[in-house]
């Protein structure tokens, strides 16, 4: 489906019912929505794990962020937070989703976070994978050198230094492999995948993000979940992340899960659904 | 989710997504629109029996009409097929659903027979459940003395020649449990029915709708399941609408009343099928 939102047509999927008929009476489950990683990748990786198992204990909403999927394209002048914050915000205003949870994973936290700041009181709840409130480039690269070997962690910083479709495409061959498990780099390059996005976020908004001081403005109470193992995500940065929150519900980690963290840990998925059922 | 379409906002509902990954691939399926029968009633029902039924094949789209269960009531001015129709036309063109397949049951089958006459490009394939095309008081009426008792017939006399909150009452007590068996009993004490729409279409529309000059005008391919012991919609009725239509596919299951999947749980997988065929 797709919902006119801020100019441009977003679209969207949902999985599982919000109003269930039981036995003997009706009841209403929250709705997650979930704003996917990137930058410039699509909601689809989400439905065979985390998606397809929340459907058990909520509605699922998944997107595509303006540039992402089947979204519009729209310009890069409109590839920025403020942007994605207020379609996230003005989609769920025109579907009336009212108080979500929302969940963001990696890349997809920056937008989470960003509309969690501005309007506080809209979602009941946030999950947070693999999230960063600021990109520290010395700390990926020193991840990926540590994880990859030096030929990955020079594409990282070669990346991070000149984000260009040359260092982009070489990123992609010596570190994306790092990020997935074995057999899903194939799967996850697909060529929905606007690199374009990537690039321009890379040597934009990436180098100025930094969503630290606005943390304190959230008030709906945060699980935090990470892998241990995520390149893109450094320890020290989802430190960061977790010491701004106001109301951490819960900080998990898991030892050796990269950024597919849903894909590899059982135990993630687990917890995400007994918070999102609390 | 709630969905403003004119001048009022529609309740709506899901089960299934409608991209699927299957291993590296993505599969898209078909939406199935559900036009709840009533009137009065909502989309709840369906929750427990063809829209599970239907989520593995498709994506299963419920919509409480104008003036049904968590939808805005909108005017009694507006409580006719004409504006039931123009909702769901908006409805699909707003979520940007392409040619679904539109299933109608029982008193939501004049809904589906209008929308599919007037705009015989928009769905891709029809399903009825015990369709109309017109009320025939007489027919009903014989239908309630024969298949149930001459108390039924009575009440259903005096309700169809005077509906009132008064003749309502026995017809509900002692006519209704033959349309719907031990369900009926689950559906009346649901607090969420509008009585004054049942007496509003009632006393107006029920009385003038006929829509087999529509019938010609449908395209779509159609497949009816009947059951011949509704004796709301009965039998020669149904036969109208299935002689009247182009490209049909009819099946009667003896003995089954107005829910026709509750009765003959057969019907379901068959429906399936055909919403899931090429």
């Amino acid at each position: 489906m797709k919902a006119e939102v801020n100019g441009v047509e977003l679209f969207f999927d949902v999985d599982g019912a919000k109003v269930r008929a039981g036995a003997e009476e009706t009841r209403t489950v929250p709705t997650v929505v979930l704003v996917h990683t990137g930058p410039g990748l699509d909601h689809v990786p989400y439905k065979d794990h985390i998606g397809a198992a929340l459907v058990d204990v909520a509605q699922v909403v998944y997107l595509d962020l303006r540039g992402c999927g089947r979204s519009d394209r729209s310009d890069p002048e409109h590839w920025n937070l403020d942007t994605w914050a207020e379609d996230l915000r003005a989609l769920m205003d025109e579907i009336a989703v009212e108080r979500p949870i929302v969940l963001g994973h990696g890349w997809g936290c920056y937008a989470a976070i960003h509309y969690a700041q501005r309007w506080p009181d809209h979602p009941e709840r946030l999950v947070l994978a693999n999230p960063s409130a600021r990109v520290v480039p010395p700390r990926i690269v020193a991840r990926f050198d540590e994880l990859g070997g030096a030929e990955a962690g020079e594409a990282a910083y070669e990346y991070f230094q000149n984000p260009s479709d040359g260092s982009v495409a070489e990123f992609l061959r010596r570190c994306f492999s790092l990020l997935v498990p074995a057999g899903m780099s194939e799967v996850m390059l697909t060529p929905l995948w606007n690199l374009e996005l990537a690039v321009h976020w890379a040597g934009g908004e990436s180098r100025t993000v930094d969503l630290r001081p606005g943390l304190a403005d959230i008030r709906a109470p945060t699980l935090v979940v990470c892998g241990t193992d995520d390149a893109f995500t450094p320890a020290a940065s989802v430190r960061e992340v977790v010491d701004g929150l106001p109301r951490v519900a819960g900080f998990r980690e898991y030892p050796g899960a990269r950024h597919t963290l849903f894909r590899e840990s059982r135990q993630a998925v687990a917890d995400v659904l007994e918070f999102v059922a609390a | 989710m709630r969905v403003q379409v004119g001048d009022v906002k529609l309740f709506v509902d899901f089960d299934g997504a409608k991209l699927r990954p299957q291993g590296p691939w993505l599969d898209e399926r078909p939406t199935v629109l559900v036009v709840h029968t009533g009137p009065g009633v909502d989309h709840l029902p369906y929750k427990n029996h063809l829209g599970p039924t239907l989520a593995t094949v498709a994506q299963v789209l419920y919509v409480d009409l104008r003036g049904h269960g968590r939808s805005d009531p909108g005017a009694p001015g507006d409580w006719n097929v004409d504006t039931w129709t123009a909702d769901l036309v908006a409805l699909l063109e707003l979520l940007d659903v392409e040619r679904p397949v539109v299933v109608g049951a029982g008193w939501g089958a004049f809904t589906a027979i209008r929308l599919a006459a007037l705009h015989p490009r928009l769905p891709s394939k029809l399903v009825l459940a015990n369709p109309n095309a017109r009320f025939v008081a007489a027919r009903s009426v014989a239908a309630f003395d024969e298949l149930g008792n001459a108390e039924a017939g009575e009440a259903a006399f005096n309700f169809f020649s005077d509906p009132t909150d008064q003749t309502l009452g026995p017809y509900l007590q002692l006519s209704f449990p033959f349309v719907m068996g031990a369900a009926a009993m689950d559906a009346l004490v649901r607090p969420d029915w509008n009585f004054p729409l049942a007496l509003e279409w009632s006393r107006g529309e029920m009385r003038t709708i006929d829509l087999r000059g529509d019938l010609g005008a449908i395209t779509a391919p159609t497949f009816v399941v009947a059951g011949d012991c509704d004796p709301q919609y009965p039998r020669a009725s149904i036969e109208e609408v299935v002689d009247g239509l182009n490209d049909v596919r009819v099946e009667w299951f003896p003995g089954a009343r107005h829910s026709v999947w509750r009765d003959a749980p057969a019907s379901l997988g068959l429906i399936r099928d055909f919403v899931a065929e090429l």
